[in-house]
């Protein structure tokens, strides 16, 4: 494939944004913020087109397994949430990440915006270790730990959100011929743990809800680059207040074996009177369905960890 | 208020089973070896890590591996027995 033909790809996800932009360019010149880091996006994914490593992040949620030591991961989404009776919102994030050993990973990050009614504010960050208790390929899974914290910059900086779990995965049918072990024709993963906050204005209070989660990845007839993957789960992690019924479904694509793009379509109920969920854009009651699009890709040897 | 104290407690109950499976299960499974190959007879593997240490690892046909030759770079999934279930060669 053609540099040319891949930022037209680059370049078509900047215009499924562009309603946002347009919007924003209008009433709020920070809009033009959005625009600066989507470029900054593209061309960081045309820089590092065709280098070589393994995508490793399938599920948005997370399962268990790391990327290589010293490898530098960059996980970038955009999208549009949208619910009845209210106008769409926008958001674009960027994590990163990279093991400082063979089996503890690091993710640090999740700087990004998002926009509605007029307002843009920035995202939470979050820190998030992770270790591979017990690595597994086949009908034996592998099982990790997580743990993480949001530094609350979108909204009321007295409430901290926090989440740990356990990710247990199989990484299925990898053909013989291939030797990364994450390359399946079947991936499954099992999330359990639970989401707190801690609210400082009232006293230090905490409070605890379960989390789980469970999805599945798996080549498709056309190609075995192209994936379909399905999740629901109890709320994403990164939001206290989203609980079940939760759910996305799309498509992977793995442009190479360190670059993938993905479209996903998410679906959350709101069973209250309306609340922020996701990364922080407020719904109203019923359904409300975010459209996302993900760049994600790793490069190696940017750390001094082997 | 009692489903919330009964929340709370999975929480800290699963945080504290975390932490005890985190150090029980702490470096079991495969290890990810990355290194250079000293030397190759048939099944037999010899890599030399980043440390410089030496790992003797052995694989047979249920094996995914790359042929390589002494001085290439590679990944590899070992067993503490020093079974391979993966050997990568790197670009």
């Amino acid at each position: 494939m053609t540099h040319a033909r891949f930022f037209i790809q680059v370049t078509g996800f900047r215009r499924i944004v562009c309603p946002a932009l347009v919007v924003a360019r209008r009433r709020n010149p920070a809009g033009r913020r959005i625009r600066l880091i989507v470029s900054v996006l593209a061309v960081a994914g045309l820089v590092l087109y065709g280098q070589d490593a393994s995508a490793v992040r399938p599920f948005v949620t997370d399962d268990a397994r790391v990327v290589y030591p010293g490898q530098l991961e960059v996980e970038n989404f955009g999208g549009m949430t949208m619910g009845r009776d209210r106008k769409p919102g926008f958001e674009i994030r960027s994590l990163q990440g990279t093991s400082v050993t063979d089996r503890l990973e690091i993710i640090a990050g999740g700087f990004g915006f998002q926009y509605e009614n007029n307002t843009m504010t920035p995202q939470d960050l979050v820190f998030q270790p992770k270790y591979v208790l017990y690595r597994s390929f086949g009908l034996v899974p592998s099982v990790s730990a997580a743990a993480a914290v949001l530094a609350p910059l979108s909204g009321n900086r007295q409430l901290w959100n926090s989440y740990h779990m356990m990710h247990v995965s199989w990484f299925l049918f990898t053909p013989q011929d291939s030797t990364d072990p994450y390359d399946n024709d079947l991936a499954i993963h099992v999330n359990l743990g639970a989401k707190g906050q801690y609210h400082a204005g009232l006293g230090g209070r905490w409070t605890n809800k379960l989390y789980w989660a469970t999805g599945f990845e798996v080549m498709t007839p056309i190609s075995r680059e192209l994936r379909v993957l399905g999740e629901i789960f109890n709320g994403d992690p990164f939001s206290f207040e989203e609980e079940f019924p939760a759910y996305q479904v799309g498509f992977r694509w793995y442009k190479t074996p360190n670059l993938q793009w993905d479209f996903v379509v998410r679906g959350v109920r709101d069973g209250g009177i309306g609340s922020g969920i996701g990364a922080g854009i407020e719904t109203g009651p019923g359904w409300n369905y975010t459209v996302q699009i993900g760049l994600r890709f790793l490069v190696d040897d940017v750390f001094p960890f082997r | 208020m009692k489903l919330k104290l009964t929340v709370t407690g999975f929480a800290a109950v699963k945080f504290l089973g975390t932490t005890v499976l985190s150090l029980a299960f702490a470096g079991c499974g495969l290890d990810g070896v990355r290194g250079t190959v000293v030397s190759v007879e048939e099944n037999r593997y010899v890599i030399r890590d980043g440390r410089g240490r030496e790992w003797h690892v052995h694989a047979d046909e249920r094996s995914h591996r790359d042929h390589v030759q002494a001085g290439e770079e590679v990944r590899v999934y070992v067993t503490k027995e020093g079974y391979a279930a993966f050997i990568q060669r790197l670009q």
